[in-house]
């Protein structure tokens, strides 16, 4: 029975023997399986800021493709070197190596430090923190930037191996002046796609307030360009409060529609939003006064060429409001030449806009987001 | 589980022979012991198994001393009285050890003269196509690389299953992180969950995420 039971072991042996010897080894078989950009949500000072896309907060990992999840990140710009945290899976640790050392390559401007990322015996790493390259940091001006990054193997267990590429990654990162105000507390990608293109490579507040307002006055529909409502009435802005803002709505149409129409509440609660969404602390001022004033000729938002309007009488205006100074995407003003107004002392604005009259009520508000 | 079995095919073939030797031992004392019995003698022709031939060519390579690694795996390619298997075993071993190394030139060589050799070996063929694609992708050459393999999968003369759902699983991986279409990658990973359960590339996070 014993000489049985050995020689039963001993084919055992020699038929894993056969087995093993027969599967031949693969090239080094590693993926990256989540990266996360924003993974402490408490803090910006070291990763990415909380937004949200289609209404929904958007939470790391942001790359996570076997769900099919590639979502936007967000960094303030004085934030160079943030560090972004990825995991890993090996699929087959044949060598009995433990570590590797993984580095990104990209021909864009950011890219990560090496790292050592260690294997468990079921091949996960957990999160592995990567620092960002001191050469390589990330820009310093608002912006948005498309960039991908070559996941490669450098090192195996410490000893140096031709660099492999494991995995690509493809992101889409936005940087803002400072910390977003109300009504954009958690930013909406939507938003950042138009200002932080409007504003790219900006690095000042009213630099980038004036892109902004530049932005909306030329900002396009299904037909190219926003309008003015032949009765002077908001479309999106509640009027009863000149404050609630339907956001939503306004990008459905402007995807969707040939006429778009804005007033200057509309507008002004546009500033108001997709600056404050890039870290400005930015308002709007509603005026009136009766008698209604003449307005001085203008050129209203929609016009694709210079059409100055002479006949207008509005009892009440809105426009932006950002350092106690105007921004004004509604219109353009003809002082020699035609300019949207941006950064422009109050007084000295009424006094371009309005040919005779005068507003004497006034109200500062914060736009809100209503649906 | 798996940390084991990888283990295990380490270090299997190389204590294999002494375990051989060790057993064997033991059952000839026991015989010798057994005073009352007669001995029965039981014969077993330890020869070197073929496939065992390139075990020190293994032993470098996952040394990573490539270089030595190629010298024994060519010893033993170039030796007549190496067997079928271990020469063409060894030939393989010799296209990836160029491959750790970068000399991609080299390693497309082996493994295509491999191919061309070996025409009726499916799964030596699989192996070697799975490298061959391997590079494709290190040097950019996405769609050659899912030809390669479509191709071979197609072909349908891989008998190791382990290895034709890899073949799959790399298509898949090709597609979702090189070529950006989630979809068609999600619908690859499904296929490999579906049609290779039990496979070890059928717990890999990518197809588990699927069905999930």
């Amino acid at each position: 029975m014993k000489r049985l039971l050995y020689l039963s072991f001993i084919i055992a042996v020699m038929v894993i023997c056969s087995n093993t010897a027969m599967a031949w080894d693969l090239p080094l078989d590693i993926d990256v399986l989540k990266i996360y950009f924003n993974h402490n949500t408490g803090s910006t000072a070291s990763d990415g800021l909380t937004i949200q896309e289609d209404e929904t907060t958007i939470t790391a990992p942001e790359w996570y493709p076997a769900s099919s999840k590639n979502e936007e990140s967000a960094f303030l710009k004085s934030l160079r070197m943030p560090t972004v945290k990825a995991e890993f899976y090996a699929y087959d640790l044949w060598q009995g190596y433990s570590n590797v050392t993984v580095i990104t390559d990209s021909t864009d401007v950011w890219r990560l430090s090496e790292s050592t990322v260690t294997f468990l015996p079921n091949g996960t790493s957990g999160e592995v923190s990567f620092n960002t390259n001191a050469s390589y940091q990330q820009p310093d001006t608002v912006g948005k930037w498309s960039f991908s990054w070559a996941w490669m193997v450098t090192k195996i267990d410490g000893g140096s191996i031709t660099p492999s590429k494991i995995d690509k990654s493809n992101h889409v990162i936005y940087n803002v002046l400072a910390k977003p105000n109300a009504p954009m507390d958690t930013t909406w990608v939507e938003v950042l796609d138009y200002s932080c293109v409007w504003t790219q490579g900006e690095d000042t507040v009213v630099g980038a307030a004036t892109k902004v307002a530049e932005g909306i006055y030329d900002m396009d529909d299904l037909d190219g360009d926003l309008d003015w409502p032949n009765d002077g009435d908001p479309r999106y802005t509640d009027m009863n409060d000149y404050e609630g803002f339907d956001l939503s709505r306004f990008f459905e149409n402007v995807d969707g529609s040939q006429y778009v129409f804005v007033n200057c509440s509309d507008c002004a609660n546009l500033f108001n939003i997709f600056s404050a969404a890039i870290g400005c602390d930015a308002h709007t001022m509603r005026r009136w006064g009766a008698p209604a004033p003449t307005m001085s000729p203008m050129d209203e938002i929609g016009d694709e060429q210079i059409a100055w309007v002479e006949v207008h009488q509005w009892a009440m205006h809105q426009y932006g409001w950002l350092g106690s100074k105007v921004y004004d995407p509604v219109l353009k003003l003809n002082q020699g030449s035609p300019f949207v107004p941006c950064d422009m002392n109050q007084v000295t604005y009424e006094l371009y806009l309005i040919s005779s009259g005068s507003y004497t009520g006034y109200e500062v508000l914060t736009a809100e987001i209503i649906d | 589980m798996d940390y084991i079995q990888r283990r295990l095919r380490i270090v299997f073939p190389l204590i294999a022979p002494a375990a051989l030797v060790i057993l064997f031992a033991a059952v000839r004392s026991e015989h010798t012991a057994s005073a009352s019995q007669e001995p029965k003698e039981i014969t077993i022709t330890l020869e070197k198994p073929d496939n065992a031939a390139p075990t020190e060519g293994d032993m470098l390579r996952k040394s990573f001393r490539f270089r030595d690694a190629i010298d024994a795996y060519t010893a033993v390619a170039d030796n007549e009285e190496s067997g079928a298997e271990a020469v063409k075993e060894s030939r393989y071993y010799i296209g990836l050890c160029h491959l750790w190394i970068g000399e991609y030139d080299e390693a497309v060589h082996a493994f295509t003269s491999l191919t061309a050799d070996y025409p009726e070996d499916g799964d030596a063929a699989g192996h070697a196509r799975y490298c061959l694609a391997w590079i494709d992708v290190q040097r950019g050459r996405y769609g050659e690389a899912l030809a390669a393999l479509n191709e071979t999968l197609a072909a349908g003369t891989v008998a190791d299953r382990e290895l034709e759902a890899r073949l799959l699983f790399m298509t898949g991986k090709i597609h979702l992180a090189y070529l950006n279409d989630f979809g068609t990658a999600r619908a690859i990973f499904l296929r490999v969950g579906a049609e290779y359960p039990g496979t070890k590339i059928a717990a890999h996070p990518y197809v588990t995420a699927q069905t999930q």
